[in-house]
């Protein structure tokens, strides 16, 4: 199950958590040593806030394996309120049709399972439609 | 980087293609050992100093690494140079890249650039999930993203952006699809416009048939250096006369521009530059048709159509022998393919009415993350 792997990304999959330059201010997901946007050093966390609309998005029928269970099942590129956009899945959707713009919140669901290896489950980030006030 | 002398300039001795399809009764150490001595049989049995293999999927599909080692056994050449190149799709135009550099520096004298895929061992799911290996594995495809989706996440965004309909993709897919009727190598080569448009979607925007079908399948390529032939012969040649690699970010949302494809365009622009020509010098096209999406983009980001437009492609003389839609996709070997059969292209035009001279071909690994252009002279 690769413990390491999810124990190391764990702030960026329950809590959405990346960086802000410290020498541009760009805001960065997911989080990575050297800034895209100016080439320096990156190291300051940043919390995002989850909001943002759907940028595309589309349906998954044929799932990889440890998705079968919820397939089908939407994707989209969301692009956050602060910039940078993220690859999730889209849920709670309850029938609603999804459509370019959309805005939608994150929230921490079951990504997969572990194909039934010993029940291990893998929580992160999908999205949600958002209410507007 | 520019090219000093003519004399250095790598050319094509001969090559080998095995039909693409399901090649149950031989491994993947067949297929690749085949492929090669059927590209040096062709070129007239010189004797080869290197294989530079390109193979995406042998570690996971075959459970093979290091084919280095185990392919020129197979091919009757034990114990010559020989490793693999690994760019996902653009694997195979890696190995040519890395044979086109050892015959020019005069590294070695003779070159076999081998692209080999062994796909249909297993079943679907398992394939598919190693096709997916090509995707950003901690941000993408742990959110139960795959290959196909990345390409119906751009595909849809393009529509909206543009406000265009699925039925844009039909020309580009037929495209490819009419052009494999005339190739004895392809797989798919049955698919009209009525089986189309009866197509079920896959991932909507995109059906079955604007997606290739992973195949297995081996090409190579003898290469050598235009200083080593003999002069009376240099005229049937074919010259790799420029080649370019770029890479964008793996994963899509790290990109600035989604619908424009920058490791596409630097690498085609690389390419030309090196060949000294101008993309209105070329007159045969061959555009990575991973899935219809791919070849749109690639058209627009390169230049040869505006953007919004790179659907409309009616003139434009492309992919040729099928693409990969039409050809069917052995992902690594692909790329090899794709250089292979546009050099036999190239000579069959050579010796009837020189039409068509320069080719530019180039092959994408991931959604659009490495691109590697060559350019072919005749």
């Amino acid at each position: 199950m690769e413990s390491p792997r999810h124990w190391r990304l764990k702030k960026q999959r329950y809590a959405l958590i990346g960086e802000e330059c410290p020498h541009c201010k760009a805001k960065i997901f997911p989080p990575r040593d050297v800034c895209p946007e100016c080439g320096l050093e990156a190291k300051t966390a940043y919390q995002f806030s989850g909001k943002g609309k759907v940028y595309s998005y589309t349906t998954i029928n044929e799932a990889p394996s440890g998705f079968q269970d919820m397939s089908p099942y939407a994707i989209a590129l969301v692009k956050l309120e602060e910039g940078p956009i993220v690859t999730a899945q889209l849920t709670d959707l309850g029938g609603e049709s999804i459509w370019v713009g959309m805005p939608v919140e994150m929230v921490t669901r079951k990504l997969r399972n572990d194909g039934d290896e010993r029940g291990v489950i893998l929580y992160g980030y999908k999205f949600r439609p958002a209410f507007q006030a | 980087m520019n090219r000093i002398d003519h004399r250095q300039q790598p050319v094509i001795l001969g090559t080998g293609i095995l039909p693409i399809g399901q090649h149950w009764e031989i491994s993947l150490r067949q297929l690749g050992g085949r492929a090669v001595r059927m590209a040096l049989q062709d070129a007239g049995n010189p004797k080869p100093d290197a294989i530079y293999i390109g193979n995406g999927l042998g570690t996971i599909l075959s459970h093979q690494a290091n084919l280095g080692a185990l392919i020129p056994e197979f091919a009757g050449y034990p114990g010559i140079e020989s490793c693999t190149f690994e760019a996902a799709g653009a694997s195979g135009a890696a190995a040519f890249q890395a044979a086109c550099f050892a015959v020019e520096s005069g590294y070695v004298d003779v070159a076999v650039a081998l692209g080999v895929e062994k796909i249909t061992e297993c079943e679907d799911r398992a394939a598919e999930a190693a096709m997916n290996l090509a995707l950003n594995y901690e941000f993408e495809s742990s959110q139960g993203s795959t290959v196909k989706t990345e390409a119906a996440l751009i595909a849809q965004r393009y529509l909206y952006e543009w406000h265009l309909n699925r039925e844009i993709f039909q020309r580009v897919a037929l495209n490819s699809y009419q052009n494999a009727r005339e190739n004895p190598n392809a797989f798919a080569r049955n698919i009209d416009e009525k089986t189309y448009q009866k197509q079920p979607l896959i991932s909507a925007p995109l059906g079955l048939y604007d997606i290739a079908v992973q195949n297995d399948g081996a090409a190579a390529i003898v290469l050598t250096r235009e200083e080593l032939v003999p002069a009376e012969e240099r005229d049937r040649l074919i010259r790799v006369s420029g080649s370019g690699n770029a890479v964008a970010s793996l994963a899509l949302h790290d990109r600035h521009d989604l619908l424009y494809w920058s490791a596409v365009a630097q690498s085609a622009a690389a390419a030309l530059r090196q060949a000294d020509l101008k993309l209105s010098d070329i007159d045969t096209f061959e555009i990575w048709d991973g899935t219809v999406m791919d070849v749109i983009l690639s058209l627009e980001s390169i230049g040869i159509c505006q953007e919004g437009k790179g659907w409309q492609i009616d003139s434009l003389p492309l992919n040729v022998t099928g693409g990969c839609l039409g050809r069917g996709n052995p992902l690594g070997a692909s790329g090899m393919y794709q250089i292979a059969e546009i050099a036999r292209f190239l000579q069959t035009q050579k010796s009837k009415d020189r039409i068509h001279r320069n080719a530019l071909i180039q092959a994408i690994g991931g959604y659009g993350a490495t691109a590697i252009t060559h350019i072919l002279r005749s």
